[in-house]
């Protein structure tokens, strides 16, 4: 298991909440949406090939193939 | 070394957008300095209108000093220029040093129009009018700088910390 890639979206977290407030703040709530929905997306990114991996595995472990 | 040059550039690159505001600001508070000063030399000295806007710019610090040095050398050097056309190439060249907006900058030309043409008292009023006009856009200013300025800040430090997070 890649532990840097769960410390790299932790940080992708944390500093997508402070874009979240920050945005909030100075009354741009539309904008703070489509950062937090940019860093869902980057952290999707990041994971998805994981999630392949993952489905893969499922459909091995099930004889789904 | 390329992740601590990508975030300090991308902060740096906040915090001068967040600068912009304070800027606007100032430049805003020292024009209306200026039209006080643009005011005591018409109203009680008489002074001639380039050596008024010279002696305003000496006094005046930083880019708000530019409309007013700049018009003075074009009325000092420029046989046949209008205060108003003067004026106006001050405001431009001002606008070109820093980013005015529509509002403030038809202000300033506006201001212009009755610089040098007409009695003491219309430009008086003509002054006490910018004046005005001047202070409610530094207010606005001022709003949008509590706003927006620590927003780009941390938005410039944030962005940087993404970035390097994601090409580690």
């Amino acid at each position: 298991m890649n532990i840097e890639l769960i410390f790299q979206i932790a940080g992708i977290g944390i500093l997508t909440s402070i874009f979240h407030t920050i945005l909030k703040q100075a009354g741009k709530e539309e904008y703070s949406v489509i950062a937090t929905l940019a860093g869902v997306s980057i952290a999707l990114i990041m994971v998805v090939k994981l999630i392949a991996e993952l489905l893969t595995s499922v459909k091995n472990v099930f004889f789904l193939q | 070394m390329g992740a601590l040059c990508i975030f300090v550039g991308c902060g740096y690159l906040g915090f001068k957008v967040g600068d912009q505001y304070r800027q606007r600001t100032e430049i805003l508070r020292y024009l209306q300095n200026g039209f006080n000063l643009l005011e005591t030399e018409i109203s009680y000295s008489s002074t001639p209108l380039p050596l008024a806007l010279t002696r305003i710019a000496e006094k005046m610090r930083g880019l708000s000093q530019i409309p007013f040095a700049h018009a003075a050398k074009l009325l000092k050097h420029n046989q046949g220029l209008t205060a108003a056309e003067a004026w106006e190439e001050g405001v431009s060249c001002l606008a070109l040093e820093f980013p005015l907006s529509r509002e403030e900058i038809s202000i300033l030309v506006l201001f212009g129009h009755g610089l040098g043409c007409s009695a003491r008292e219309e430009q008086m009023k003509n002054i006490v009018l910018a004046r005005e006009q001047l202070r409610m856009a530094e207010r606005a200013a001022e709003e949008a700088r509590m706003k927006n300025q620590r927003m780009w800040q941390y938005m410039g430090l944030c962005t940087g910390g993404i970035i390097v997070l994601v090409l580690i």
